[in-house]
């Protein structure tokens, strides 16, 4: 062959990657054993093929939820495509609603509803029918409520995609606990809940804007693999002239798409965001006009106290949407009376109520009031960060970054327009010291003015946009019928020991360990409920400890020509049947409303997936005005929400209770935290004694091949993928491990075994895996063994509780 | 003349395997095989880096039948199965195909896959297009262009699937058409362009 082809590329290249598909064909080999032939009942005898299509709104817990066209020949679903009546922007797909072809006819579909006969967690069944399934259900959680009451039973449809289609029946119906505070994804967002009001993560503006926008930084949001079918919207902003910068550990693949990637010691992200936040303030590079008008820099802070000094005589009140009345105004964590701040106005040289007509507040100084020594927000943050001595020197120590990088990065984001922080909900999220990350972030945004216009932004983008709701008719229970809850985090149940509140549980999906750490001491907790039965569609982790298990069917199943209706970025979508259930499966809503029957609570649910449909659009009006069960079957099952066309106008009015971007949290001056101080991760640090034992970082992240633990059982993804661990090649070398040797992973928590891929991408010290995949898939244990169930007590006083930290992992690993 | 081609704008290419799955479903591709395939150039692993951290490279190249204009497969088909047609694609008549492989060891691109074995389906039934033709054992394959698809006007389905618009698809023969305009004005790869096969398919950024 001739050398010197060009840019390197040679046919041995190709012939390298198609050794790759070879070594991992092996392995998919070993599970033909295990494939779908023979599990199909054999085609019904037509001489000619007939076709039919069926629409559908695939997954949501990836946040895509694409409108899908599924044909269907002689009873089998062949393909699966966009649904071309979306406006073209918004015919979306990927891999995995692709794969589906074979995932929904996979091995690991649970087939019949099954009782335990061996051990829990041995996974031994034997098959039985729906009528003795659901009694037993029924006995077993009629049992726990009369012995420990309706919030003895736990209840929850888990992020396991698919089963749960957005509605939840039973835990309303029961009563049941459903597990408080979910523990995932806020880690972030606790810390900007009091900067800008509640969900802040969803950003009120949409990612079409992205375009517009001269610098987008990424934190830790791995968008070209998590949020695959929204990227598009990455790749035109760069070619509008944006920079993107990706800040990520790992060599991702938003990473190689980046304008710039800053690899950073993980774990450590706050303290780049304070980096950036200390030069800002440090150069000048602050928006004054912008914080004096929309922020809270120039509110009036009381030095003795840590409180922000308010007129306490009334307390702040707005008008109430719905009745026009005036009422008090109460703070989105704590749900407290605000009083109204003061600032000190410049016109008056006095105190003034910092919503007073006319007020023109100072944003620096300290004066004395009413006896009180007070000083601007603004001034306490300058103060803060001399004390704390944040620089991006300070910042360069900590994260490995080069403190002329990120004065840079500081620099871009201030100085070059309109600009985006873009924040992931995986890694640096997964973290002790997440909300610090936040408040970080809000503070820079606040500072620059990058918040409320189009360009500019705070929040996670990649599938949650501003949509607005349909006015369709809601499906109404009795009010009697809410949820129980006793306050207790699912997450925490396993460490409550005899006062946790939950003795008997029924969960649609695996919950347990998808929504939980250290998955051995949270699976020894499940084997002491007194009953666990599980709805699932397959064989997830956690259906080998279940006493009851009732095979739910998949999307692309339903018993009626009509399947679910729901809302999904911007459309109401209308699934119909593809095939019928397979094998004695059945769709969760008549799974439901049987469990329901046994307390004669069925009677508020709908009968069928039609009523429902017809209860919710008969009548529907405003931005659905016209829309009915059948034209949205003429129409492909889908139908655009109007009202979306219009440009979204800028605003300065945020989610606070005195509606500017708050950046002093006052309610966290007892912690130390009315501004955001540094604090390392609470196990991944870098001088924990541990580290002797288990000096790697053990990081999980997303995958294209999985949304959580779904598409495990997928032989078209096993082509591709199995339980790996991706390890930099020092580390490897050094430890003799290459790439395909299995080796276990462990620390005191558990361990597992899988495989190696040598990863140049991967930072020495760290590991990298992606999340997750079931259980019996791994040669010994599973990647939730080693993960940190530790919590953060401090965001107790948040929004969203302490998170799950399941990045904040030290491990060790060796060949097995 | 028509000339349908396929271009990929390298940057927009997220190594998402869209594609690939996409033509599997389309063209019931056994399992084992694959017309088009995404490889991380020069890695060895999924998603693998060339370089030493931090100073990483990788590179996306989705890889299928170049619809070379002097294909080199075509050359060594001592049968005439494997064929250039009127629409400037590179196809196989199947029945004319006795499994020589003497095209596979030929094309420099190595994306002609063979069934060995009969075809092993999984889900075991035919899925995809009900035009696409069922494959035997001892029959050569490859990336069609989604000849029954383009047939009827359609583009083909890595093209329709691509979640990030990576790839355009239309008649290098047409000046007007989208593709022959990248073509003429942006910085084209063309891979192995020095064996001389011409290939139809480009990269971009």
């Amino acid at each position: 062959m001739k050398n010197g082809s060009p840019r390197g590329f040679t046919r041995r290249s190709f012939l390298k990657g198609a050794g790759v598909g070879a070594a991992a064909l092996g392995l998919a080999g070993a599970g033909t054993m295990l494939s779908a032939d023979g599990w199909l009942s054999p085609a019904e005898a037509t001489a000619e093929p007939s076709e039919h299509v069926a629409y559908l709104c695939h997954q949501f817990h990836c946040l895509s939820g694409c409108n899908l066209k599924c044909t269907v020949r002689d009873g089998r679903i062949v393909k699966i495509e966009p649904n071309d009546a979306c406006r073209e922007e918004d015919q979306r797909i990927c891999l995995r609603g692709i794969a589906e072809v074979q995932h929904v006819y996979a091995t690991d579909r649970l087939q019949t509803p099954l009782k335990r006969v061996g051990e829990r967690g041995e996974g031994r069944f034997e098959s039985i029918t729906w009528d003795e399934a659901i009694k037993t259900v029924a006995d077993n959680l009629k049992a726990c409520q009369e012995k420990y009451g309706e919030t003895g039973v736990f209840i929850r449809k888990s992020t396991e995609a698919s089963v749960a289609n957005g509605i939840e029946w039973l835990n309303m119906l029961l009563r049941a606990e459903s597990g408080g505070n979910w523990g995932l994804d806020r880690g972030s967002t606790n810390g900007l809940v009091p900067g800008v009001g509640l969900m802040p993560h969803l950003y009120k503006r949409p990612m079409t804007e992205w375009p517009q926008a001269k610098t987008i930084l990424m934190v830790g949001h791995n968008l070209c693999e998590s949020g695959m079918t929204f990227s598009k919207y990455m790749f035109a902003a760069q070619e509008a002239g944006a920079k993107v910068i990706v800040v990520d550990p790992r060599f991702s693949v938003t990473a190689q798409k980046a304008d710039q990637w800053i690899p950073i010691t993980p774990g450590t992200d706050p303290a780049l965001m304070l980096g950036v936040v200390a030069e800002i303030v440090s150069n000048g590079w602050y928006d004054t006009d912008f914080m004096t008008a929309n922020t809270s820099f120039p509110f009036l802070v009381d030095r003795e106290t840590g409180k922000v000094f308010s007129d306490e005589t009334a307390p702040l009140q707005q008008v109430d949407k719905k009745t026009g009345a005036l009422v008090d105004v109460k703070d989105p964590v704590q749900k407290k009376v605000v009083y109204p701040p003061y600032v000190y106005d410049s016109a008056t040289g006095a105190k003034a109520l910092y919503n007073a007509d006319g007020v023109s507040p100072t944003l620096e100084g300290e004066w004395t009031i009413d006896g009180k020594q007070v000083v601007t927000e603004f001034t306490l943050l300058k103060e803060w960060i001399a004390k704390e001595g944040y620089s991006a020197e300070w910042a360069a120590a900590e994260t490995g970054i080069d403190a002329d990088v990120i004065r840079t990065l500081a620099d871009e984001y201030a100085n070059n327009g309109p600009a985006y922080i873009d924040f992931g909900l995986g890694g640096p999220d997964k973290y002790y010291n997440a909300d610090v990350l936040g408040h970080a972030m809000g503070i820079a945004t606040a500072l620059t003015g990058n918040y409320g216009k189009p360009g500019a932004g705070l929040g996670f983008f990649g599938g949650i946009e501003p949509y607005p709701a349909a006015n369709v008719v809601p499906w109404k229970i009795p009010d009697e019928f809410v949820p129980g809850d006793t306050g207790v985090a699912m997450y925490e149940f396993p460490d409550m020991g005899a006062s946790c509140p939950v003795h008997a549980a029924l969960t649609f999906g695996d919950c347990f360990t998808l929504e939980a750490a250290n998955a051995n001491k949270f699976l020894e907790w499940v084997k002491t409920l007194d009953f666990f039965a599980i709805c699932d569609i397959y064989h997830s982790s956690v259906v080998d400890y279940a006493d009851i298990v009732l095979p739910a069917c998949t999307k692309f199943e339903c018993d009626e020509a009509i399947h679910h209706l729901r809302e999904s970025m911007g459309y109401v979508s209308l699934a119909t049947k593809a095939i019928d259930p397979l094998f004695d499966s059945k769709p969760d809503l008549q799974i439901e409303r049987m469990i329901a029957a046994e307390w004669g609570r069925d009677i508020y649910m709908p009968k069928s997936y039609s009523e429902y449909a017809h209860h919710l659009l008969d009548g529907a009006s405003g931005n659905v005005e016209g829309i009915s069960v059948e034209k949205i079957l003429a129409n492909q099952g889908v139908w655009r929400i109007g009202g979306q066309d219009q440009a979204v106008p800028p605003s300065q009015v945020y989610g606070t209770p005195t509606t500017k971007f708050e950046v002093y949290y006052q309610n966290l001056v007892d912690q130390g935290h009315a501004f955001p101080v540094y604090e390392r991760a609470v196990e991944s640090y870098p001088d924990n004694p541990k580290r002797a034992q288990y000096p790697f970082q053990f990081m999980q992240g997303k995958t294209r091949f999985r949304i959580h633990a779904y598409y495990s059982a997928s032989n078209w993804f096993r082509e591709y993928m199995d339980p790996s661990v991706n390890i930099s090649p020092a580390d490897a070398k050094r430890l003799g491990i290459r790439t395909n040797d299995d080796v276990r992973v462990y620390n005191d928590r558990g361990e597992f075994v899988a495989r190696a891929l040598v990863n140049p991408s991967i930072m020495e010290g760290t590991l990298f895996m992606a999340e997750t995949t079931y259980n019996h898939y791994y040669k010994k244990g599973f990647l939730q063994n080693v993960t940190n169930d530790a919590r953060n007590q401090r965001c107790y006083e948040m929004k969203h509780g302490p998170q799950i930290l399941y990045n904040d992992t030290l491990v060790n690993i060796e060949k097995a | 003349m028509t000339r349908l081609a396929i271009a990929i704008n390298m940057h927009r290419c997220i190594g998402c395997q869209t594609c690939s799955n996409a033509c599997k479903m389309e063209n019931n591709v056994p399992m084992g095989m694959l017309w088009t395939r995404t490889i991380a150039e020069n890695c060895d692993v999924t998603d693998g880096a060339v370089g030493e951290f931090p100073n990483l490279t990788r590179t996306y190249l989705p890889m299928a039948c170049q619809h070379c204009e002097n294909p080199a497969c075509q050359k060594v088909c001592p049968t005439g199965a494997t064929y250039k047609d009127d629409m400037g694609r590179v196809e196989i008549d199947y029945d004319k195909c006795i499994g020589c492989r003497m095209c596979m060891a030929a094309c420099p691109y190595n994306v002609r896959v063979f069934n060995w074995n009969d075809p092993n389906r999984d889900p075991d039934f035919n899925y995809g297009d009900k035009d696409v033709p069922v494959r035997s054992k001892g029959v050569m394959e490859k990336c069609t262009l989604c000849k029954e698809r383009t047939d009827r006007g359609e583009e083909p389905m890595c093209v329709v699937c691509c979640p990030t618009k990576a790839r355009i698809y239309g008649d290098l023969d047409d000046p007007n058409s989208e593709i022959s305009q990248i073509k003429r004005q942006r910085s084209v790869r063309i891979l192995l362009e020095e064996r001389g096969t011409k290939p139809q398919v480009f990269y971009f950024e």
